[in-house]
């Protein structure tokens, strides 16, 4: 065919792009995200007996704003490694403050604790990161479906950024259920099932995010 | 060279509100840029130069939605090729790298001469055959996109999203033509 016969082709089809714009369709994808996370945590695991009470105290809001940024962290990256010229600078930079400083807390409180291990076990160490990778694995590879419609030209870190955004706020929800509130426990199970969501889209990502 | 961006951008800003005489011409000039692009880079696949540009040309199409009109539109587009290029070695197993910051260059094209893209034809004769009626109609100099839905039986509005899919399903196909 000649080119100028598919440039004919193409004209015909000219308008704006139908459907929703990048951000629109991540963000649709957050919100839907919370809400599979969710359905997980009430049908699944229960949410935890003392939610309204704790819901009073500081360590619970500190804890859902740090998933959060994380998963926002991915937001910002996955928002601009969809496109062909995008860095995800920002996103590394706001994501790179969020876990460094919550590992230093829990670093510091680690240090200072007469019996650092039984912080670091908590009630539920065995099971955390993984419960947090499973509320986010539907969100990651749903993402990554969504980020393929979109152009990523680097997809392992497109991947990884998915993954980050599904499994911060996979996490932040999950707070719901879990009654952990040390910075260690934190800082190392939470970050670790965030850090699995984003690891599973940069493998899954490798091979999905290409067009 | 700043005069090509101004202008390539301004056409395309008004392809994306539906003027189709302008989006042609801003494929057209896209066309030449990538043309010469890629045979710069492929002097050792000749042939293969020219079913790049279309694979281009379909992917700046369906992935405008990621151009963001506050950046360069040429940037954006060097980018689109740049990927399409690394992606064609990559599924051919060739070894290679390509700056990230010539997108200058990119906008200095000499001209070549279009040859005739091949992968193409195969992918449009895999479509269905409704699909590749359409296509072929539309591509056909004259034929609007409501005559070809009338002869297809089917509304202008039909006829568009008919096409959408149709010219989606051609640029997947095109990838995984066997290369």
């Amino acid at each position: 065919m000649r080119t100028d016969d598919l440039i004919e082709a193409l004209a015909a089809d000219a308008g704006p792009a139908p459907g929703a714009g990048p951000a629109r369709r991540l963000g649709l994808l957050a919100g839907l995200g919370a809400v599979v996370a969710l359905v997980g945590v009430l049908v699944w695991l229960k949410a935890r007996p003392d939610l309204m009470d704790v819901m009073r105290g500081g360590f619970f809001w500190l804890k859902a704003a740090y998933t959060g940024a994380l998963g926002v962290a991915g937001y910002l990256a996955i928002e601009r490694l969809a496109r062909p010229t995008g860095s995800p600078r920002r996103g590394l930079v706001l994501g790179g403050i969020v876990l460094g400083g919550f590992v230093l807390a829990g670093l510091i409180q680690f240090g200072m604790s007469a019996d650092p291990i039984t912080l670091l076990r908590g009630q539920s160490w065995t099971r955390c990161s993984l419960n947090i990778l499973a509320l986010g694995a539907p969100t990651t590879l749903l993402g990554l479906w969504v980020v393929r419609g979109l152009a990523p030209t680097r997809p392992v870190l497109a991947g990884f950024a998915t993954g980050a955004l599904a499994g911060g706020v996979a996490a932040t929800v999950y707070g719901l259920h879990c009654a952990e509130s040390s910075f260690v426990f934190v800082g190392v199970w939470y970050s670790l099932g965030v850090l699995a969501c984003a690891a599973l889209g940069a493998v899954l990502g490798r091979w999905a995010l290409r067009w | 060279m700043t005069d090509t961006e101004t202008r390539l951008k301004a056409l395309m800003l008004r392809g994306l509100e539906g003027d189709a005489p302008a989006y042609r011409e801003c494929l057209a000039l896209l066309g030449v840029r990538l043309r010469a692009y890629f045979a710069r880079r492929m002097s050792g696949a000749p042939a293969d130069v020219e079913d790049m540009v279309q694979e281009t040309l379909l992917a700046v199409h369906i992935k405008r939605a990621t151009w963001d009109s506050a950046q360069s539109f040429t940037a954006w587009a060097h980018a689109v090729a740049r990927y399409k290029l690394i992606d064609h070695w990559r599924r051919r197993k060739i070894r290679q790298t390509l700056p990230l910051d010539d997108h200058a260059e990119f906008l200095a094209a000499e001209e070549h001469d279009p040859g005739v893209g091949l992968e193409l034809d195969r992918a449009l004769a895999s479509l269905p055959e409704r699909q590749r009626v359409l296509v072929s109609d539309v591509k056909l100099a004259g034929l609007s996109l409501a005559e070809a839905g009338a002869k297809a039986g089917i509304s202008e509005g039909a006829a568009k999203v008919a096409l959408h899919r149709a010219l989606k399903a051609l640029a997947e196909r095109m990838r995984h033509a066997d290369r």
